[in-house]
């Protein structure tokens, strides 16, 4: 595969919310408005390049039958750096992110990746590999944070497109991060049904 | 008594892990369509959200927090997890192979699971005491449970209906979901 | 170590992650304590400085802490030349809709208040979330700013001169009260500082 095309697969064909509909805590969790959205998103991405490089780089020593913990302590280390690099230079988007940081860890996308992908391909392949899947899932996050924001609060990114008292404010809560993730998933179907 | 009281109905309706702090979502959609899959996760679930929370708890106020080591927080835990699980698996298929048989490959799914490392690390936030938090595990779990079987039984609804095309599947699953949600919010606010 | 699957190979290859993940992880920590223990040191005083007139102490080391009800909060005077220009307190209240609100509540010397800023909450975005700016407008700010150090203040729903939240008389009835405990706290310990200098 071109280098071009895997980072395409991440973003479209593999995209990991809409079609493979992995990571879907953090996906309701942080997606209350498109800036938190897109944080957890890029945070994921890091994680998941670093994490890919790291498996793919070490798949030849290590046995099958260790390899799941071996990821897990690989994922765990980066996970703990990214947390600690928050704390001390983003406290505020620590705060805002709240326990989904740490739990990047159980990510299914990143363990996905590991095994379906990392373990398999060649260092460079990887890393585009966990550009592409990290850039898929922070368009996901953004595209639906932002879709909630708007409808429920009346801005975007924090400017204001119409008076939040005309907001229905469901879609900034549980409820609506269920349904709006549930209506875009069957948007999506039917784009690409037609295609 | 009335605390605990409190920690269980609070952790089953108001705080409901699934319907309000969207943990354990990945199972939540994947498994439930069986009943007795639903019941079975759920109790598996339950038996390995008690343990970890314990060791965990144990974990953190012994070693962890008293040599400082509060940031191996995240890795440590899911290390003991990820052992709880491989544990149970084992005995498991000793004991009650049907058991085993019929969870399959959501056993081992459990240690990605979410909730499980979630409400690990929320005890420890909170620093709650040991009973506490244990009771707050165990009532978590019940109500991770509970979504289960109550989604279960609207997903075996839906299979009968005509949903339209591309809102079959994931979803229109994920509409019901949030008027779940919707009816779980009733419950916020209550407090003893 | 003939088969690539023995034992020996697992076991080393699993304590070879650990130990480098530890060491990893350990310099991170290192590298990140300071700047983690500053982060949250400053926010509280640029909050200070916002609020307060001009001080030349450090109120985060000359903190003290206060009981009241089972909680402990923190007082932060503030002094110009060793006489007290106005203090600050972190209060609490445990009886949000979300859960705990915590609010710093300023004083002046004789125990008016200054101003507050809510430092942390969990109540509903839309509702009890707007708090800050609900309070901070008139003519809510007037009821609360410049009130008596009694910290009796209610909200309307329960006879008092504050309006609340329409919607969220929860969350409102909580603020209050963490402006109250602040008021009763800072009371008692402005009175036993007459007694110490008396």
């Amino acid at each position: 595969m071109s280098k071009l095309k895997i980072i395409l697969n991440g973003l479209i064909n593999e995209n990991p919310t809409f079609v493979l509909l992995l990571g879907m805590c953090p996906t309701l969790g942080t997606t209350a408005s498109a800036m938190t959205g897109m944080s957890m998103g890029l945070a994921t991405m890091c994680v998941l390049i670093c994490s890919n490089c790291a498996v793919s780089s070490i798949k030849s020593i290590v046995p099958a039958k260790v390899r799941i913990p071996v990821y897990i302590v690989v994922i765990a280390t980066f996970v703990t750096i990214l947390q600690l690099v928050l704390k001390a230079y983003m406290p505020a988007l620590d705060a805002a992110l709240g326990i989904f940081i740490p739990l990047i860890v159980v990510n299914c996308i990143l363990l996905g990746r590991a095994e379906a992908f990392a373990s398999r391909n060649n260092v460079v392949d990887s890393i585009l590999d966990g550009l592409g899947i990290g850039l898929g899932f922070s368009m996901a996050l953004t595209m639906l944070g932002g879709l909630r924001e708007l409808l429920g609060a009346g801005t975007v990114f924090g400017m204001m497109v119409y008076p939040d008292s005309f907001a229905p404010l469901v879609f900034v809560l549980a409820p609506g991060a269920f349904i709006v993730l549930g209506m875009m998933i069957a948007l999506l179907n039917r784009i690409r049904k037609r295609c | 008594m009335l605390t605990y009281i409190s920690i269980v109905v609070t952790a089953i309706f108001v705080n409901n892990i699934v319907f309000a702090q969207f943990l354990g979502i990945c199972p939540f959609i994947g498994v439930s369509r069986n009943m007795s899959s639903a019941v079975g996760m759920g109790l598996a679930v339950t038996f390995v959200m008690a343990l970890s929370t314990s060791v965990t708890w144990i974990l953190q106020t012994c070693i962890l927090h008293p040599f400082g080591l509060d940031y191996m927080q995240t890795i440590a835990f899911i290390l003991v997890i990820a052992a709880l699980v491989q544990m149970l698996e084992i005995v498991l298929r000793k004991i009650h192979p049907v058991l085993y048989a019929s969870l399959g490959v959501y056993l081992p799914l459990i240690t990605t699971n979410c909730a499980v490392l979630g409400v690990a690390l929320i005890t420890v936030q909170h620093n709650m005491p040991f009973l506490q938090s244990l009771v707050h595990a165990v009532a978590t779990a019940l109500g991770f449970m509970m979504a289960l079987v109550l989604f279960a039984g609207i997903r075996r609804q839906l299979d009968l209906v005509d949903v339209p095309g591309p809102m079959r599947g994931v979803p229109i699953a994920l509409i019901c979901a949030g008027l779940l949600a919707m009816a779980f919010m009733g419950f916020a606010g209550i407090k003893f | 170590m003939s088969r690539p699957d023995s034992v020996w190979r697992m076991i080393a290859v699993l304590g070879s992650a650990a130990l480098i993940s530890g060491v990893l992880l350990g310099y991170f920590h290192d590298l990140t304590a300071t700047p983690i223990a500053q982060a949250s040191a400053r926010r509280l005083s640029e909050s200070l400085r916002e609020m307060m007139p001009s001080f030349s102490n450090d109120p985060l080391t000359d903190a003290v802490g206060a009981c009241v009800d089972g909680d402990s909060l923190r007082i932060y005077p503030c002094m110009d030349d060793g006489s007290l220009v106005g203090a600050a307190v972190e209060s609490v209240s445990h009886n949000g809709f979300g859960g705990d609100i915590r609010v710093l509540v300023c004083f002046t010397p004789d125990g008016a208040v200054a101003g507050f800023r809510v430092i942390e909450h969990s109540e509903t975005p839309g509702l009890g979330a707007k708090m800050e700016d609900w309070f901070s407008g008139e003519p809510r700010r007037s009821a609360i700013v410049g009130s008596g150090g009694g910290g009796n203040l209610k909200v309307s729903a329960d006879g008092g001169s504050v309006d609340a939240i329409t919607g969220a008389t929860i969350t409102s009835r909580a603020f209050v009260e963490a402006v109250n405990r602040a008021c009763s706290v800072f009371n008692r310990y402005r009175n036993e500082q007459a007694e110490d200098y008396s």
